[in-house]
């Protein structure tokens, strides 16, 4: 009976352990990839499923949006300077990729937040 | 079996207990937080303006007409201040085709707006030496950072244009600039952002705001503290690298955070590398062994002012110029990726390097 009993409160403990785990790994895929245009929300998507989207930005300029492997890039764009491109790609809340010509911000919402208030650059 | 049963039931009953309390906690841990700030979530808005980013938070607030009022603000400042804009009050002073006044022959009306950032611009000129120095247009408007065909002005140009450039042949009396040479022209861009941030602090706390967050592109201004009474978290761009990585995080209350680095804006061509920040007595980038330097201040005009003067001055010169100052504090970074702080900086800024 004692190892019975020792059986039960270690599918309890691997119970709520799994619990927690599930919680909290729910909490990073809950996570959201905001494309913005000139200042206003223009699509959204989940950062867990991959997607590839052509985001029509100012002036007639293209921002290529590649979702993959739960992190977002920028790996094609019609400005001239592409520093969008040369970003790195980006998975916490908090993260942006700015493109200045196309007045494009991708932006990652979610329940991670950043600690960070503001990057000083 | 129901024996065994029996036995198990003290137990599962442990179980069900420690998941239910477990779950409890995690709801109060929860309800815990909201109750921290009653006030709800920040508001956020971003806004392509000052040929940047610009992002405005709010923490004690939910009303963005509050934001929208700020960026409008900066757009009335952007239509004064822009080198560019072709309708803009030094547009048309650099272009001589602002209203003439009693003087020189070169002597212009200007508004109160701009004259009181020339005001400020000219300290910064005699501050630095002349490094600092705003009649650097003829020599700015030669160079391209931006643009596809990024160019690199021809070296005759430069030199025709350097004769130009010296802040102590720009007279600003009361509301009239005077060029004592013609063909000379402002450019703001070493100023201007630091100095509209202080003015929309100023919005912000006249509309009743006490907890906020400016960003000019990077360049950083703090409204009090975060609700909760928190400091605010401010990192500093690591150089080269993707916009979200940082070399530190600070606890800002209150303060301005400005940097000027050869990162931000920059050709590079065949072996030659070309950075933003100009010299203004060569008309091509400061030679040194800074790769960036960021400035703690009460005032974000005199951190963007600092900024610029410490880059052009050197570590050393740089250091000894913002510890001679009260109330302001430095981070130098130097081509080895070497953090350098100035006196005091650690009494008075909590600081986490990030390796």
């Amino acid at each position: 009976m004692k190892k019975n009993d020792l059986i039960l409160a270690g599918v309890i403990l691997t119970i709520a352990i799994g619990a927690l785990i599930f919680v909290n790994l729910n909490k990073k895929e809950g996570n959201t990839v905001i494309v913005k245009v000139d200042g206003e929300v223009y699509k959204e998507f989940p950062l867990d499923v991959d997607a590839t989207y052509e985001i029509k930005g100012a002036n007639g300029g293209t921002n290529l949006l590649v979702i993959k492997d739960g992190y977002a890039d920028i790996t094609e764009a019609s400005c001239p300077d592409e520093v969008c491109v040369v970003q790195p790609k980006i998975n916490k809340s908090g993260e942006t990729i700015v493109c200045l010509p196309n007045k494009v911000i991708i932006e990652i919402n979610g329940e991670n937040q950043s600690e960070l208030d503001a990057i000083a650059n | 079996m129901s024996k065994s049963k029996k036995k198990y039931l003290p137990v599962v009953l442990l179980g069900i207990a420690c998941i239910a309390l477990l779950t409890t906690y995690i709801i109060i841990s929860n309800n815990k937080k909201e109750d921290k700030e009653p006030i709800g979530e920040p508001i956020q808005k971003s806004s392509f303006l000052l040929n940047t980013i610009i992002t405005i938070t709010l923490y004690d607030s939910q009303d963005e007409g509050i934001i929208d009022g700020a960026m409008e603000l900066i757009g009335e400042y952007e239509k004064v201040y822009s080198r560019t804009m072709e309708t803009s009050e030094v547009y048309k002073l650099n272009h001589g085709t602002l209203e003439k006044a009693k003087g020189g022959n070169y002597s212009y009306k200007i508004s109160d707006t701009l004259a009181d950032i020339l005001e400020k611009s000219l300290y910064y000129g005699n501050l630095s030496e002349g490094r600092f120095d705003i009649t650097i247009e003829p020599i700015t408007a030669q160079w391209d950072f931006i643009s596809e065909n990024a160019v690199i002005p021809e070296k005759n140009d430069l030199e025709t244009a350097l004769p130009l450039v010296d802040y102590k042949n720009l007279i600003l009396r009361d509301n009239t600039v005077t060029f004592l040479k013609e063909g000379m022209g402002i450019d703001l861009g070493a100023i201007a952002k630091g100095y509209i941030a202080d003015r929309v602090k100023e919005y912000l706390l006249e509309q009743g705001v006490k907890s906020a967050m400016i960003n000019l592109g990077g360049n950083v201004l703090a409204v009090g503290k975060k609700p909760g009474g928190e400091a605010f978290k401010v990192g500093i761009q690591k150089p080269f690298a993707g916009r979200n990585e940082i070399v530190a995080a600070m606890d800002i209350d209150g303060k301005s955070v400005v940097s000027s680095g050869i990162y931000e804006r920059y050709i590079k061509k065949e072996d030659n590398f070309y950075h933003h920040i100009i010299d203004p007595s060569t008309g091509y980038p400061y030679k040194n062994d800074l790769i960036a330097v960021t400035i703690i201040s009460n005032k974000s005009v005199d951190g963007d002012g600092l900024s610029t003067s410490c880059f052009a001055l050197g570590l050393e010169k740089g250091m000894e110029l913002i510890e001679s100052l009260e109330d302001t504090y430095a981070i130098f970074i130097t081509d080895d990726y070497e953090l350098h702080y100035t006196k005091g900086f650690f009494d008075n800024i909590k600081v986490t390097e990030v390796k």
